[in-house]
C-alpha cells in the first residue's frame, strides 16, 4: 500500500512540476509578446520523448546519469514535507540529508554529461558546479537562522514550529528570505544564472548528447527539482501550510524566479560567482547576525 | 609485553625484507607474513588497559594501551590500511629498502601509540618521520628530492616544537608520563599546549603547516601515498585528542578562544584547500590538497569540543583513512598504466578500468559527504554539533568547504574515467589484483559503516564520554542529536528502491544504441577522428578570475622571507671566516684583549 | 696486568722504528700503526678492572708524586685513551687500503696518537704541554701531507694559530708553577684553594685561550674550517675524532679537576653558545660538504664546551655524562662522515654539492654510511645520537635553562636544514658509481653499525659514560689517589 502511495505521490509531484515548466513557458511567451506553447506542452514533450524508439548513447555512464539524477531527486522528495503534508520519511532524516541528496541530482547528471565528451557538455558541468560554490551557501547560511531560531534541523520541526501568518520564518527573518531568494533563483539555474544551460552559448550544456527517453528522465529530474528547491524555501519560510496552499506558495515562488529570468541576461560565470558573494553572502550574514542578537 | 612483541615483529620483519631484497618472491611472502601477522598479533593480543615499561637507563620507556582505548581504534585503522598498502605495492618496482622503510615507519606510527611518556612519543613520532621521508625521497618523481626535504623540516619543526613542550612541561610537572597540565599556574600551560600540539597540526597538514603535504603526498610511490594520507595523517589525529584530552583536560574552562581558533583554523583549512585542491592539474596533487581538506574537518571537530563533535571528527579520521585512501589507490591503479598523473592526459578510461572506477564513483561520492556513504554521518553530526555550539559562521565555512569537495570530485572523476579514450590507452588493462583487491576491500567499510555507522561510533563513543558528557542517542542504524535525527539505512535504501524505478523507466522505454564517441554535436563543425575533445586540464580555469588576487596568496612568500633572514645571519657567520691567516691571528689577539679588559678589575 | 706507561713506550718505540722497517721493506710501514694500535688498545683493555675509584698510579723513576712525572688514570682518561685507540685502529686499517703513502706519513699518525694517548694518561702539568706539542706539530703535519695546495694552507694556519695556543698554555703553566711550586696535576688542584683569585684567574684565562684553539671555541677556531677542509678526509677523520677529543679531556681535566669548576664559566658558557650558532649558521651558507661538516664539526665542539660550562655550573654527574656521550656520537658519527663522503667523490677532492648529486643513489653502501653518520649527528632515532641529544636536552632543562633549550631546538632546525639538503641531494637524479675496496667499507660499517647498535641498545655505553663521569667528578678522590692521604 505505501509503495503504491510512494508512487502516486512521485507522479503527482512530477506533473505538477511539468505543469510548473509550462506555466513558466507562456509567461515567459507573454512576457516576450507571443503566444507560447499550452500549459501541458511539457508532458507531451515528455510522453514523446519516451515514445521514441532508437536514442543515440556514449556509454554506460551516459545513460545511467540521468537515472542517477532521477533517483537523487525523487529520494530527496521523499524525505521533503510539502507543508502539513509529510511524506513517509520526513522523520527519518533532516536538513541536512535534504541538503546532501539533492547534490546527488547534479552529480549524476554530470556523471552522464561528462562521458559524453562533447566539450560544450563538460564546460557547462564545470560552471554549474562553480556555481554552487556561488548560491549553495548562500542558501544554507539564509536558512540556518531559522534553524537555529526553533533550536532545531528537522524540516518538519521547523515548519510546525512557525505558526500561522504572522509568525512565518519570511517575516521574522526577512534579510535572510530575501537572501534565500536569490540563492534560488541559481540552483534553478534561471537568468541571471543561466550559466549551465545557456542554449546560445553552449548549445543546452549538459543535454546536449542527451535526446529520447534520456532527455525525458533529464526533464522529470527538472520537473521535480522544481518543486522540491521551491518547497524547501517555502517550507522554512511560509510555516505550515495544507497542501493545496503550499503550492501556491511554491507557485508564487517559482512565479517570482521565471519573472526575474524572464527579464534578466545572463552572467558571465565568474561574475555570477562574484555576485554571490558580494550582496547576497552580505544578506546572509546579517541574517545571521539579527538571530545572534535576538537570542 | 604484547606491545613490545608487537613492535619486534613488524622491526624484524622489515629488517627481513631488506635482507632478501633481492629475492622478490621470497620478500613478499616475508612482509605479507609479517603484516598480516602484525594484524593478527594486534587484534587478538592488544587490549585497553595493558602497560609495560622498559628500563634504559637514560630514562624508563613506558609502553601501555592504557593511555586511550583510541590506540586500539587507530592501530587497527593503521594496519588494515598498511596491508592494502603492501599488497598494491608488490605491483610496483621496489627494493628491499623500500620494505624496509615502510615496515620501520609503520612501527613508529604503532609506537606512538603506544607510548605513555612523552620521551618516548617523541621517539617514536620521529622514527616514523624520519623513515616515510626517506621513502617519500625513494620517489620517483622528479621533485621528489624537493618535496622529500620539505617533508623532514616541517617534520622536525613539528617535532622539535614538540620537544620543548615536553621538556617545559617536564621542568614544571616533573613528569615526563602524559599526565595533566591544566592545573598549572599562569599562562606557560598555554605554551606547552600549543607547543606540543604543533607536530600533529603538521601531520594533518593544517593550513600554516600544510606546505609539505601537497609535495609529499604527491612525490611519494603511488602505493605508499595510500598508508601516508590515510594512515601516518592518523598519528596527527590521535594527537590532537592526546593534548585536548589527556594533556590538558581544562581547555574549554580555561581557553575555550583556543578551541575557537582551531576550530577556525580547521575550517579555513578545510576551505582553503579545498579550493586550491579544484584548481590542481595533477591527479595525485589534487587529492592531496583533498586529503587536507578532510583532516581540516577533524581539527573542526576537536575544536567545537563536545561530545559528539568529537565523535564526528573520530568518526570522520576513520572515513577519510577509507576514502581518501580509496581515492589514493584507484589513482595509483591508474598510475600503473597509463604512466601518467596528469588529468590532461586521461580521458575516457571507464572503458577499460571499470572496477577503478566504480572504486572512485564511490570514493568521491563518500568524499563528497553524500549518504549512504562513511563521509555522511561524520559531516552531519559535525554541522549539528557546531549549530549547537551557536557558530553559524563557522557551519557556513564548513558547509563552503564541502561543496568544493564537489568540484574537485567531479573533476578528478570527470578527467581520468569519463569522455573519449586518449588513443595510446587503447590497448590497456584494469589495473592488476593488488590494486583491485584494495578497491573491493575499502568499499565495504565504505558502505557498511555509511549505513550502520552505530559500528564505530560506539566503540568511539565509549572512549569520548570518558571525557565529555554525552549528548548523542545511537544504535546501529539510527543517531539523534537534540537538534536532529537520521535513520542512515533508510537513506540508502530509499535511493536504491528510487535507483530500481529508475532503471526500470529507462529500460522499458526505447532502445538505445551506442554512438561512437566522435559522434558529437559540434554545431555543425567538421572534426577529425582523433581530435581531442575530451578536456581535463584547467577545468575550473574561470574560477581563477572569481576568486582573483587572493588566490596568489601563499604562506609560502612569508616562509621564504624568513629563510631569507635566516641566510642573511648565516653570511654574517660565514664572513668571519674569510681565509686570511692575518685575521685570524688579529682574532686571537683580539680575544686575549676582551677577555683580559673584562676581568680586568678582578686581576 | 700491563703498564699502561707501555703504551706511551711502545707507541713512541715503534714511531721510530718505521724508518728502520722501511729500510728492511718498503711494504713494512703501513702495518705498524694498526699493531700499535691494537697493541694499546690490549694494554688498556686488560687495566680496566684495576681502574677503580680515583685514579690508578703509574709511577717512573721510582719516585713518588708530586716529584716525578707519572701517568694518572681514571675511568675518565681510560675511556678517551681507548677511543683514540680504537679510532686510531680503525684509521690505520683504513690507510691499508689507500695507495701507500711516504713513510713518514706514517711516522707522523703514530705520533699524533702517541700525543693523544699521552694527554688523556698524564697526570702532569708539563708533561700535557709536552704531549700537546707532539700532538699539534704531528697535526699540523698530517694536515699539510694532502697533496693540494689547500691541505699546505690549512695546515699552516692550524701551525700558527695552534703554536699561540700551546705557547699561551705554557703560559698558563708556568703562572700556575710560579705559584705552587708543582706541576702534579694532583698537587695544584690540592693546593687550589691557597693560590690567589687573581692568579688563578690569570692562568684560566692564558688555558682558556690554549685549550681554546684546540676545542676550536668561538673566535680562535678560524683555523678550523681550513684545516679540515684541506685535510685528506682521513686526516678530517682524525682531527675531530681524536684530535679536539683531546682538547675537550684537556678542557674537563684543567678545569673541573684542576680548578675544580670552570673559571669564568659565564665567558665560557656565552662563547660556547656563539660558537654553535656561528658555526651552524656558517655551514648553512655552504655549497662545500666537506667545509660544511666542517663547521658541524666546530658547532658540535661548541656544543661540548657548552655541556661542560653547563656541568659547572650545576655539578650533576649526569651533565657530564651526557657529555661523554655527545663526545663518543661526534667521534665515531663524524668521522663516519668524513671517511665516506671521501669516498662518495670517489677521491676526486671535489665536495661540491651540486656535484655529489645521485652519488648516495649510484652507491648504495656508501648513501647508507653517510646517511648514517648524518642522522646521527642530527640525533634521529634509532641512532646514538639520539640518546646524546636527548640527555643533552634534558641536562639543558635540569639546569632551568629553558630559554637556551628553544634556541637550541631551533639551531638544530638549522643543522637538519643543511644535513637534509646534503641527504638529499645525494639521492637525486642518478650520479657517478665508484669502486671501492672490501677495507674501507668494512672500518666504515664498523663506525655505522656501532652508531645503530649502540643507538638501539644504549644501555652499555650509557653505563660505561656514567662510570667516566663519576669518576671525574670526584675530584677529592682523584687527589687522595695520587697524592695518598697527602
Amino acid at each position: 500500500m505505501s509503495i503504491l502511495y510512494f508512487f502516486l505521490y512521485l507522479l503527482l509531484v512530477t506533473v505538477i512540476g511539468l505543469l510548473y515548466m509550462g506555466v513558466a513557458r507562456k509567461v515567459t511567451a507573454h512576457i516576450q509578446n507571443r503566444y507560447g506553447p499550452p500549459i501541458y506542452q511539457p508532458i507531451l514533450d515528455v510522453l514523446k520523448l519516451f515514445g521514441k524508439r532508437h536514442t543515440v548513447t556514449h556509454g554506460v555512464m551516459h545513460s545511467l546519469g540521468p537515472v542517477i539524477a532521477y533517483t537523487g531527486i525523487a529520494s530527496t522528495l521523499l524525505f521533503l514535507p510539502l507543508g502539513n503534508h509529510t511524506p513517509l520519511l520526513h522523520f527519518k532524516g533532516d536538513l541536512f540529508v535534504v541538503l546532501y541528496l539533492l547534490v546527488v541530482g547534479p552529480l549524476g547528471m554530470a556523471l552522464g554529461a561528462g562521458e559524453s565528451s562533447n566539450p560544450n557538455a563538460t564546460i557547462a558541468m564545470a560552471r554549474a558546479l562553480s556555481l554552487m560554490l556561488g548560491y549553495e551557501i548562500i542558501f544554507f547560511m539564509a536558512t540556518l537562522p531559522v534553524f537555529y531560531h526553533y533550536h532545531t534541523a528537522s524540516i518538519y520541526k521547523v515548519i510546525q514550529a512557525q505558526g500561522v501568518f504572522p509568525h512565518w520564518g519570511a517575516i521574522i527573518f526577512p534579510i535572510s528570505f530575501l537572501a534565500a531568494l536569490f540563492a534560488l533563483q541559481g540552483m534553478m539555474g534561471e537568468k541571471p544564472f543561466e550559466i549551465a544551460i545557456a542554449p546560445h552559448e553552449i548549445a543546452s550544456g549538459p543535454m546536449v548528447e542527451y535526446g529520447g527517453k534520456y532527455l525525458g528522465l533529464l526533464q522529470l529530474w527538472h520537473a521535480v527539482g522544481i518543486i522540491v528547491e521551491t518547497g524547501l524555501l517555502v517550507d522554512i519560510f511560509f510555516g505550515p501550510q495544507n497542501i493545496i496552499w503550499f503550492f501556491i506558495g511554491t507557485f508564487i515562488v517559482f512565479y517570482v524566479v521565471i519573472l526575474v529570468n524572464a527579464v534578466m541576461p545572463r552572467f558571465r560565470i565568474e561574475q555570477a560567482v562574484r555576485f554571490y558573494w558580494g550582496i547576497p553572502l552580505l544578506l546572509a550574514i546579517l541574517g545571521i547576525l539579527q538571530v545572534y542578537i535576538w537570542r | 609485553m604484547a606491545m613490545f612483541l608487537l613492535l619486534l615483529i613488524i622491526g624484524l620483519t622489515g629488517l627481513l625484507a631488506f635482507i632478501l631484497g633481492p629475492i622478490k618472491v621470497l620478500r613478499n611472502i616475508i612482509s605479507l607474513i609479517g603484516a598480516i601477522g602484525g594484524l593478527l598479533y594486534f587484534v587478538f593480543k592488544i587490549r585497553p588497559g595493558q602497560a609495560y615499561a622498559l628500563n634504559i637507563k637514560i630514562y624508563n620507556v613506558h609502553f601501555g594501551t592504557g593511555m586511550s582505548a583510541l590506540s586500539i581504534f587507530f592501530g587497527i585503522i593503521l594496519l588494515g590500511l598498511f596491508l592494502i598498502f603492501l599488497i598494491a605495492s608488490f605491483h610496483e618496482d621496489n627494493d628491499g629498502a623500500y620494505y624496509m622503510f615502510s615496515f620501520f615507519s609503520l612501527l613508529g606510527a604503532l609506537g606512538v601509540l603506544f607510548a605513555k611518556d612523552l620521551i618516548s612519543f617523541f621517539f617514536f613520532f620521529e622514527t616514523m618521520s624520519l623513515f616515510s621521508f626517506l621513502i617519500v625521497l625513494k620517489g620517483n618523481g622528479e621533485t621528489s628530492h624537493r618535496s622529500a626535504f620539505k617533508y623532514v623540516m616541517w617534520s622536525a619543526f613539528g617535532a622539535y616544537a614538540f620537544l620543548l613542550g615536553t621538556f617545559l612541561k617536564v621542568n614544571y610537572t616533573h613528569s615526563v608520563m602524559i599526565t595533566d597540565i591544566s592545573y598549572l599556574g599562569g599562562n606557560i600551560k598555554l605554551w606547552i599546549l600549543i607547543l606540543l600540539l604543533t607536530p600533529f597540526m603538521v601531520k594533518t597538514a593544517l593550513m600554516p603547516f600544510h606546505l609539505w603535504a601537497p609535495g609529499a603526498y604527491t612525490d611519494s610511490k603511488d602505493t605508499y601515498t595510500v598508508f601516508l594520507s590515510g594512515g601516518l595523517s592518523k598519528i596527527g589525529v590521535f594527537g590532537y585528542f592526546i593534548a585536548l584530552f589527556n594533556v590538558f583536560s581544562q581547555i574549554a574552562v580555561l581557553y575555550p578562544w583556543l578551541l575557537k581558533v582551531f576550530a577556525y583554523i580547521g575550517a579555513i583549512t578545510a576551505s582553503l584547500a579545498g579550493i586550491y585542491a579544484f584548481m590542481q592539474d595533477d591527479a595525485k596533487k589534487l587529492l592531496a590538497y583533498s586529503s587536507i581538506s578532510q583532516l581540516g574537518y577533524v581539527a573542526v571537530g576537536f575544536g567545537v569540543y563536545s561530545h559528539f563533535s568529537v565523535v564526528a571528527a573520530l568518526f570522520h579520521a576513520l572515513g577519510h583513512a577509507v576514502f581518501e585512501s580509496l581515492l589514493f589507490l584507484v589513482v595509483a591503479g591508474v598510475y600503473y598504466r597509463t604512466k601518467t598523473h596528469d588529468l590532461r592526459k586521461m580521458g575516457g578510461l571507464i572503458k577499460k578500468m571499470p572496477l577503478s572506477f566504480i572504486g572512485l564513483l564511490f570514493g568521491i561520492i563518500a568524499t563528497s559527504g553524500i549518504p549512504p556513504t562513511i563521509g555522511f554521518p561524520s559531516k552531519w553530526l559535525l554541522y549539528e554539533a557546531i549549530i549547537l555550539k551557536n557558530d553559524l559562521f563557522l557551519v557556513s565555512l564548513v558547509f563552503f568547504a564541502s561543496i568544493t569537495a564537489f568540484l574537485y570530485s567531479y573533476k578528478l572523476i570527470h578527467s581520468i574515467f569519463l569522455g573519449k579514450l586518449h588513443k595510446e590507452h587503447e590497448h590497456i588493462k584494469e589495473a592488476p589484483f593488488g590494486y583491485g583487491f584494495g578497491i573491493v576491500v575499502l568499499l565495504i567499510p565504505l558502505f557498511v559503516l555509511g549505513t550502520n555507522p552505530g559500528i564505530v561510533v560506539k566503540p568511539i563513543d565509549y572512549i569520548v564520554r570518558f571525557y565529555l558528557k554525552p549528548d548523542l542517542a545511537y544504535n546501529l542504524t539510527n543517531m539523534t542529536t537534540p537538534l536532529g535525527h537520521v535513520n542512515f539505512p533508510a537513506i540508502g535504501i530509499t535511493m536504491t528502491l528510487l535507483f530500481t524505478l529508475s532503471f526500470i523507466i529507462y529500460l522499458i522505454f526505447g532502445k538505445s544504441y551506442r554512438a561512437a564517441q566522435e559522434d558529437n554535436y559540434t554545431a555543425t563543425e567538421w572534426i577529425d577522428k582523433d581530435f581531442g575533445l575530451h578536456y581535463g586540464g584547467e577545468f575550473y580555469g574561470f574560477m581563477r578570475k572569481a576568486f582573483g588576487k587572493p588566490l596568489t596568496w601563499s604562506f609560502e612568500k612569508i616562509l621564504n622571507a624568513c629563510l631569507k633572514v635566516v641566510s642573511f645571519l648565516g653570511e654574517i657567520a660565514r664572513g668571519f671566516y674569510m681565509g686570511d691567516a692575518r685575521v685570524y691571528l688579529f682574532y686571537i689577539i683580539l680575544f686575549f684583549a676582551i677577555i683580559v679588559y673584562i676581568m680586568g678589575g678582578k686581576l | 696486568m700491563v703498564s699502561p706507561i707501555l703504551v706511551i713506550a711502545l707507541t713512541l718505540f715503534l714511531a721510530f722504528s718505521i724508518p728502520l722497517l722501511h729500510m728492511l721493506s718498503k711494504k713494512l710501514p703501513p702495518f705498524v700503526p694498526p699493531l700499535a694500535t691494537l697493541i694499546n688498545l690490549w694494554i688498556l683493555i686488560t687495566n680496566i678492572k684495576h681502574v677503580g675509584e680515583g685514579a690508578m698510579l703509574i709511577t717512573t723513576a721510582g719516585l713518588k708524586p708530586p716529584i716525578a712525572i707519572n701517568l694518572a688514570i681514571d675511568k675518565f682518561s681510560l675511556l678517551f685513551a681507548i677511543l683514540i685507540q680504537v679510532i686510531g685502529f680503525l684509521l690505520s686499517i683504513y690507510y691499508l687500503s689507500q695507495e701507500r703513502k711516504d713513510m713518514r706519513f706514517y711516522m707522523l699518525f703514530l705520533l699524533n696518537i702517541l700525543g693523544a694517548s699521552g694527554i688523556v694518561m698524564t697526570g702532569d702539568l708539563f708533561n700535557s704541554f709536552v704531549f700537546l706539542e707532539i700532538l699539534e706539530i704531528s697535526s699540523f703535519g698530517l694536515v699539510a701531507s694532502g697533496k693540494d695546495k689547500k691541505a699546505l694552507e690549512g695546515g699552516f694556519k692550524y701551525m700558527m694559530i695552534g703554536a699561540i695556543g700551546s705557547s699561551l698554555y705554557l703560559l698558563g703553566i708556568i703562572v700556575l708553577y710560579l705559584s705552587t711550586g708543582t706541576l702534579n696535576m694532583a698537587h695544584i688542584a690540592k693546593l687550589m684553594p691557597s693560590i690567589p683569585d687573581s692568579v688563578k684567574l690569570f692562568s684560566s684565562i692564558l688555558f682558556l685561550i690554549g685549550i681554546g684553539v684546540e676545542v676550536e671555541l668561538f673566535p680562535l677556531n678560524a683555523w678550523a674550517p681550513d684545516a679540515y677542509q684541506g685535510a685528506m678526509d682521513e686526516i678530517s677523520t682524525q682531527l675531530s675524532s681524536i684530535i679536539s677529543k683531546t682538547g675537550i679531556y684537556l678542557a674537563a681535566r684543567i678545569f673541573l679537576t684542576i680548578y675544580g669548576g670552570l673559571y669564568a664559566t659565564n665567558i665560557i658558557f656565552y662563547l660556547a653558545i656563539t660558537t654553535f650558532i656561528v658555526a651552524e649558521l656558517a655551514a648553512l651558507m655552504q655549497k662545500n660538504v666537506k667545509r660544511m661538516l666542517a663547521y658541524s664539526s666546530v658547532g658540535q665542539m661548541g656544543l661540548l664546551m657548552l655541556i661542560l660550562s653547563v656541568f659547572a655550573k650545576r655539578g650533576d654527574v649526569f651533565v657530564l655524562t651526557t657529555a661523554i656521550l655527545l663526545a663518543l656520537n661526534h667521534a665515531f658519527g663524524k668521522g663516519l662522515l668524513f671517511l665516506s663522503l671521501g669516498s662518495l667523490t670517489g677521491n676526486t677532492r671535489n665536495y661540491d654539492i651540486e656535484d655529489l648529486k645521485g652519488a648516495g643513489r649510484a652507491n648504495p653502501v656508501l648513501g647508507f654510511l653517510f646517511a648514517t653518520g648524518v642522522l646521527s649527528i642530527i640525533g634521529m632515532p634509532i641512532f646514538f645520537g639520539f640518546w646524546s641529544k636527548i640527555s643533552l636536552l634534558i641536562s639543558i632543562m635540569k639546569a632551568n635553562l629553558m630559554y637556551l633549550l628553544a634556541l637550541l631546538l631551533l639551531v638544530f632546525l638549522v643543522e637538519l636544514y643543511y644535513y637534509a639538503n646534503v641527504i638529499v641531494n645525494l639521492f637525486k637524479g642518478e650520479g657517478k658509481k665508484y669502486r671501492i675496496g672490501v677495507i674501507p667499507v668494512s672500518v666504515m660499517l664498523l663506525f655505522a653499525l656501532s652508531l645503530i647498535v649502540f643507538g638501539l641498545w644504549p644501555h652499555p655505553v650509557f653505563k660505561i659514560a656514567q662510570n667516566a663521569a663519576a669518576s671525574l667528578m670526584e675530584r677529592s678522590m682523584y687527589i687522595s689517589s695520587i697524592l695518598g692521604g697527602m
